[in-house]
């Protein structure tokens, strides 16, 4: 049977075709769901094997990235999350769905420390990134070759803590994933994408699911596309071992 | 609302409460001392009871924050203090709402307060009395609520005295409760950032402001907003100025020296208090406080600044406070609750000539004396007078913008020149819908589905897939609002897309932006008008609503332009473009044909309706005046277009509508009065449609033109099944009519028949404008400003900074960091984006269809050209380099010149002779040879229009500081953005990558001089007519060698000559370019060129010169004039900037 990933739509949330592709790309089922449906049932998820937060502009991105959504999340299934995940399945957010995530908690345990916040420029930006992969518990990216490349489409992209103590906490945990070439927002310890402890939640900015057909490449030149399809055909070994 | 009660002893106020519920209900009651005589009471009347007493060693806010822990889980809205005989800490006052903890007092306050007040004013022999009111942190010295005295009457004993007071006690304690159950509470909740760290700019401290409206006290409030408010890690809610609060804005702005906040007017639309209004839904428990939101930004600015700069008056008001504590103070929010003045009137138009164009012009009909008297002679024929909801259905039908009468018209054109005369009886017909009749049947095409006669044009693009194609203009609201215009501009354009046929899905947008120069308001000084806004403010505010229309949308901008000129300092011109897929067929019926019909429901899908937008379609074909109302001005919705957007197509797909259409100029009463053409009639019942606020008439109901709606017809055996997707998707869907085929367009309010106007009458011919046009060629349009002009003769020793001027040059540099600002690759099919990775230019967005669902390898390429500096020469010739542009700039990026489809888009200065425009017949004239330019080349390059529209009016009437009238017209100014067919193998870099290789130049011969570089040194400059179809036949040459593999790059040449586009590819940095000795005027512009490279070095004929080669040395080398240009040097150039 094939592995079944939930993608979250709707509500301004706008690169679901995307990652349907992605994922169907490395022989997923995919079904879409919105938000209306899984308040009313949020049993709904265990009937899938991988949460996707696909990016967009969910709410408008009012307040702030992904906070409408997280807050809406939060309101009615906190809980089934943390058990989708004892249960050994996986959760993606890319961009807006890492956003949900980070705002979720779901990095973190106990209070939230770590937050996504404004681009140094304050600006949206949207190019494409040279990224190092880190030694990570990270799931999604186990054997990932050193170099990423990938677009970020974001405003709101700068990993943040008040607290000095949060990146070596990170790099302690094996929670950094992906650290960007050249900083493009001033995000703490150059941070991409991040996993929680279980390795089993991945969140990053940049879009790999915008990143596997040649042509998508600046300069046409697929050097690293072997790479980003691997983050999802990662997720596919993993929920066969895990099965 | 639910009470809890604090209380340490015997509780008689307590108990009093408890007796007196009713609007109310005591939920618990908290004691702090746990052998009070309150804590049975309350047992026994089975209400909760929470005992802690403080600690000796507890500070008083260690013990507060331990009581907060204890009653957080009772629920409660407001807090009573009865007989508590602790002070509260600071930390617990602040920690819930304001104003929704109150204590009982014995005294009238401030006199007597403390513990002993009975006895102090006994010991006075004064009479007293009973005060309630808000606990703040002082001692009995919060706000107070009500009071009620008693007298001291001479002989009382003590307890008498006492007890006279403790029965007001018990009495009026619960009877203010019940009332405050139902007061409406507003609090003030700002955000501030944390951290210094987080501001976009050092000295301007930018924060949130939400205006949270509630129907009863809302003591928990805070809970919510930390969470849903803020991001509580980076930032923080305050609900008064606290010390807290008043520390940390002193370590985030120090030095501020003006305060103020913006607030919505009443009705705009405010997109984040709507969303965090559905936040606090998610919650169940927010919902019985039926909370309403409004939000509003704070400045706290270092420098003065006029904050009408930030605050347009059309949209927003400002009000300044002189320092922090002063900001809690002043809470209220207006709202829009003007009372209907009337539901629909009569309109006598049996009028004279001059009090009919009175009523006219008052009215902001737009009408003509003709037009007006063909209404007087319909109602005289009903032998009835009309309605104010039919003249302004017939107004809005009638309006240039919905009837392009001007190319309707019937024009008798002259050329001075030539002492031509002719007659022409239609521009379109003739021009534009004759080139496209044409072309179709010279060249037998079969891909072209539906023109002209839909929201936008249809294609057959591949087997699986059509392609519809619109481009719009937002002219004259981004004149009033930039931001708003050029967002309701483009999400517009998305809609018109959403209704071609029976739905069509946005894949791309296209923008350009026609501006002044960003400096010119400091340049222009004492000339510049008052109205007009800054054009640094116009280029921010159309940006950013392109950003945020495209982004919030998911629709990738993939290509556009910035172009300026003196003379759009006025009105700027905003267009917006978008293509959809829609697949051919659907169950086997075709998608591109509406199909309403009798019996189907109209149904009204998306935002509601308010008074923003009304005269939209009327206004844009006026001049821009003083006094324009500022109804036309309104805010776009991003998020509720995107779910109407997500809700149709997937009730397309599940057939579950027969068809639709946009509600854009002209609000319901177009898109209906449309619709009811094809169906046979229509009625609809504006009182069903939801709206904004109540006190709108029923006109403004039927012609608002509030945004993200779209009319749908749906048959009667679908309706439920729409309505509960609509539901599902979080869309508001509302039944307001059915077609129907009486052949008559009626509207009602309820039982009411407002308006009812046959079809014929609405949509019948109006009898054509008759206009004149003269062309003479020594006229040039005036600018409003003169420029400067001492300029050096240009010779050859200022090559090198000749060419570094041009890449600086508004028209030219790089506008990279404004783009990088558009998602351009969302949807992830762009397979050519803007720009390279290090900032070399494309010529064409190419998007690929495969993931749409078109055929393996099939992509479309979308371009744009605009040449209005040639129109200070001839239009023909401004046209000829539009179209040359678009097409150049499809094949320069591996398009097949064989498939190509053109949308025209004029923006024209008033072509209409009249007293304030007496250069009108020069202006038609140039209307009229721009089209018979636009004929001669769609035929040459065998492309048929497939859509296009126009605007008219691009005039601003406009005063100095002195009083002087200032007009500023915009030049003749036509986009045309192509569409071509590519295959993927085909699409080629627009830079090179590989040294050693050869570089051409394509049809050099078609220089015609060095028009750009004319504007920094004195040099000859004269266009000519060319002849395109040799020029197409180059494309054709161009295009074959693509497909055999045989080029490596191209790039087109425009503005600034070949030097300028090899700079351009140079910056990219991978390779450089040396420049062998050529005869060819480096910087000179014309049709047809393209630069391009190759592996083979034997390429050069009659249209293809060998101009150099790429070498290993990154930049940009002429050798024989012993010149180099080093990359950076060209990039910094290119890349400079003018913020």
């Amino acid at each position: 049977m094939n592995s079944k990933v939930l993608i979250l739509s709707g509500d301004g949330i706008n690169c679901e075709q995307e990652t349907i592709q992605a994922f169907e790309g490395a022989n997923f089922t995919c079904e879409k769901k919105m938000l209306s449906s899984l308040i009313h049932s949020p049993e709904l998820i265990f009937e899938f094997d991988v949460i996707a937060f696909p990016g967009g502009f969910s709410f408008g991105d009012e307040i702030h990235s992904g906070q409408v959504m997280a807050m809406a999340l939060k309101s009615r299934f906190h809980a089934s999350l943390k058990e989708f995940i004892q249960r050994k399945k996986l959760i993606l957010g890319i961009c807006n769905g890492f956003q949900i995530l980070m705002k979720l908690g779901l990095f973190e345990e106990g209070e939230r420390k770590l937050t996504l916040t404004h681009n140094d420029s304050h600006e949206f930006i949207d190019q494409w990134e040279l990224m190092n992969t880190q030694e990570s518990n990270c799931i999604w990216t186990q054997g990932l070759a050193q170099t990423c490349f990938m677009p970020i489409r974001h405003g709101e992209g700068k990993v943040w803590s008040a607290n000095p103590q949060a990146a070596n906490e990170l790099k302690d945990n094996k929670q950094i994933v992906l650290t960007y070439q050249r900083n493009p927002n001033g995000s703490l310890a150059d941070i991409a994408g991040l996993c929680d402890k279980s390795g089993q939640i991945f969140g990053l900015m940049p879009h790999p699911e915008a990143a596997l057909k040649e042509k998508l490449y600046p300069d046409f030149n697929p050097t690293y596309l072997h790479n980003n399809l691997k983050i999802f055909s990662n997720a596919q070994k993993f929920l066969q071992e895990n099965r | 609302m639910n009470v809890i009660i604090f209380a340490s002893g015997r509780g008689s106020n307590a108990k009093a409460l408890i007796d007196g519920q009713g609007e109310y209900s005591v939920k618990a009651l908290f004691c702090d001392v746990s052998d009070a005589p309150v804590i049975k009471m309350a047992k026994d009347h089975h209400i909760p009871v929470i005992v802690k007493e403080k600690q000796k060693s507890q500070s008083r806010e260690d013990f507060d924050k331990e009581v907060i822990q204890l009653i957080q889980g009772y629920e409660f809205d407001l807090i009573c203090l009865a007989g508590y005989r602790k002070l509260l800490s600071a930390h617990f006052i602040n920690y819930f709402a304001p104003d929704t903890i109150i204590n009982i007092h014995p005294s009238l306050l401030p006199k007597y307060p403390g513990l002993t007040s009975y006895q102090q004013a006994f010991d006075d022999k004064s009479s007293s009395g009973i005060t309630i009111h808000y606990v703040d942190e002082g001692m009995d010295s919060g706000k107070i609520i009500a009071q009620q005295g008693f007298e001291f009457q001479e002989g009382d004993l003590f307890e008498e005295f006492q007890a006279r007071g403790l029965a007001i006690e018990h009495q009026l304690y619960p009877s203010i409760v019940n009332k405050l159950s139902k007061k409406g509470c507003l609090y003030r909740a700002e955000v501030l950032p944390l951290s210094q760290s987080l501001m976009k700019t050092p000295g301007e401290l930018v924060s949130r402001v939400y205006y949270i409206e509630t129907q009863k006290p809302w003591a928990k409030l805070n809970n919510y907003a930390k969470s849903i408010l803020s991001d509580s890690v980076s930032e923080g809610v305050f609900f008064k100025a606290t010390p807290e609060y008043l520390q940390l804005l002193k370590s985030l702005a120090p030095d501020v020296t003006q305060r103020f906040e913006v607030n919505y007017l009443p009705g705009v639309t405010d997109n984040e208090g709507k969303a965090t209004l559905e936040a606090l839904s998610y919650f169940d428990e927010t919902n019985s406080y039926s909370p309403s939101i409004q939000t509003a930004k704070f400045y706290r600015l270092s420098e003065r600044l006029d904050p009408e700069s930030i605050s347009n008056p059309y949209l927003f008001h400002y009000h300044s406070a002189q320092n922090d504590l002063e900001v809690f103070s002043e809470r209220s929010i207006t709202h829009k609750q003007a009372a209907r003045p009337y539901l629909f009137k009569e309109v006598d138009i049996n009028l004279s000539d001059d009090e009919l164009l009175k009523l006219n012009d008052e009215s902001l009909w737009a009408l003509s004396l003709e037009e007006l008297k063909i209404c007087q002679e319909y109602f005289n024929r009903l032998n009835r007078k009309p309605s104010d909801v039919e003249m302004e259905i017939i107004a809005q039908s009638w309006s240039e913008h919905c009837k392009h009468k001007i190319f309707a018209a019937q024009i008798e054109y002259h050329d001075t020149e030539t002492s031509q005369q002719e007659t022409i009886t239609s521009l379109f017909k003739t021009y534009i819908k004759g080139a496209t009749d044409k072309v179709i049947k010279d060249n037998e095409i079969d891909w072209a589905v539906s023109l002209f006669s839909d929201n936008a044009g249809v294609v057959r693009w591949d087997k699986n897939l059509d392609l519809a194609i619109k481009v719009e203009t937002h002219n004259s609201p981004s004149a009033l609002d930039p931001y708003g215009g050029a967002i309701t501009g483009i999400l517009g354009v998305n809609r018109d897309i959403l209704g071609v046929g029976i739905g069509a899905k946005p894949i791309a947008n296209t923008d350009v932006f026609c501006l002044a120069p960003h400096d010119l308001m400091k340049k222009a000084q004492s000339s510049w008008p008052v109205d007009a806004k800054d054009p640094r403010y116009i280029r921010r505010g159309v940006h950013a609503g392109v950003k945020d229309g495209g982004n919030k949308s998911g629709i990738p901008t993939v290509n556009g332009a910035f172009v300026y000129d003196i003379n759009y300092a006025g009105k700027p011109l905003v267009y917006c473009g978008t293509v959809g897929v829609l697949p051919p067929k659907i169950n086997n019926t075709p998608t591109h044909l509406k199909r309403q019909r009798p019996g189907d429901l109209i149904v009204m899908v998306g935002g509601k309706i308010g008074k923003d937008g009304i005269h939209g379609a009327t206004f844009s074909s006026m001049e821009w005046k003083e006094g324009t109302p500022s109804t036309v001005v309104q805010i776009g919705d991003p998020l509720t277009q995107k779910r109407v957007s997500d809700f149709l197509l997937e009730a397309r797909n599940q057939e579950l509508y027969n068809s639709l259409t946009d509600n854009g100029a002209g609000g319901l009463s177009s898109s209906i009065g449309e619709m009811a053409l094809d169906a046979g009639g229509a009625t609809i019942d504006v009182a069903k449609a939801p709206v904004k606020y109540p006190g709108l008439t029923a006109a403004e109901l039927t012609i608002s033109e509030s945004q993200e709606r779209m009319s749908v017809s749906v048959p009667v055996n679908c309706i439920d099944e729409f309505l509960k997707l609509s539901k599902n998707m979080n869309v508001e869907s509302t039944v307001i009519g059915e077609f129907v085929d009486s052949n008559e367009f009626t509207v009602k309010y309820n039982d009411k028949i407002v308006a009812q106007l046959s079809l014929d009458f609405l949509h019948k011919d109006l009898p054509p404008m008759k206009l004149k046009a003269t062309y003479d060629k020594s006229y040039q349009p005036k600018d409003w400003i003169q420029k400067e002009n001492h300029l050096a003769v240009f010779e050859k020793s200022y090559l090198k900074e000749a060419l570094l001027k041009l890449l600086s040059h508004p028209n030219i540099r790089s506008h990279e960091d404004w783009v990088r600002m558009y998602d351009h690759e969302v949807q992830a099919s762009t397979f050519k984006k803007p720009f390279s990775a290090n900032g070399s230019p494309s010529d064409a967005g190419i998007v690929s269809l495969t993931t749409h669902g078109g055929e393996e390898g099939s992509a479309v390429g979308i371009a744009s050209g605009i040449a209005p500096a040639l129109s200070r020469y001839d239009a023909y010739l401004m046209t000829q380099w539009a179209v040359d542009e678009s097409v150049r700039n499809l094949i320069a990026s591996g398009v097949d010149p064989t498939k190509l489809a053109l949308v025209d888009n004029f923006c024209w200065p008033d072509p209409i002779k009249s007293q304030k425009n007496p250069e009108g017949e020069h202006k038609l004239a140039q209307l009229v040879r721009s089209n018979k330019a636009l004929f001669d080349m769609a035929v040459a390059y065998k492309a048929p229009f497939v859509s296009g529209k126009d605007s008219m009016k691009n005039d601003a009437h406009l005063k100095d500081i002195h009083g002087n009238p200032v007009k500023i017209s915009v030049l003749p100014t036509l986009l045309v953005t192509a569409m071509g067919h590519v295959k993927d193998q085909n699409i080629i870099s627009s830079y090179p990558q590989k040294d050693s290789q050869f570089v051409y130049l394509l049809n050099s011969k078609e220089i015609q001089g060095p028009l750009t570089l004319k504007e920094f040194y004195q040099i000859d400059f004269s266009p000519r007519k060319v002849d395109p179809h040799s020029i197409y036949q180059s494309y054709l040459k161009l295009y074959d060698l693509i497909t055999k593999g045989q080029i490596s790059f191209a790039h087109d040449v425009s503005e600034g000559g070949y030097l300028t586009a090899l700079a351009e590819m140079c910056i990219e940095g991978k390779v450089g370019v040396k420049i062998k000795n050529t005869q060819i005027d480096y910087f000179g512009e014309g049709l047809g060129m393209i630069v391009f490279g190759s592996d083979r070095s034997d390429l050069a004929d009659d249209t293809i010169s060998l101009i150099g080669q790429t070498t290993q040395v990154t930049g940009l080398s002429l050798d024989s004039e012993n010149i180099f240009w080093d990359r950076n040097e060209l990039a910094s150039a290119y890349q400079g900037g003018d913020r």
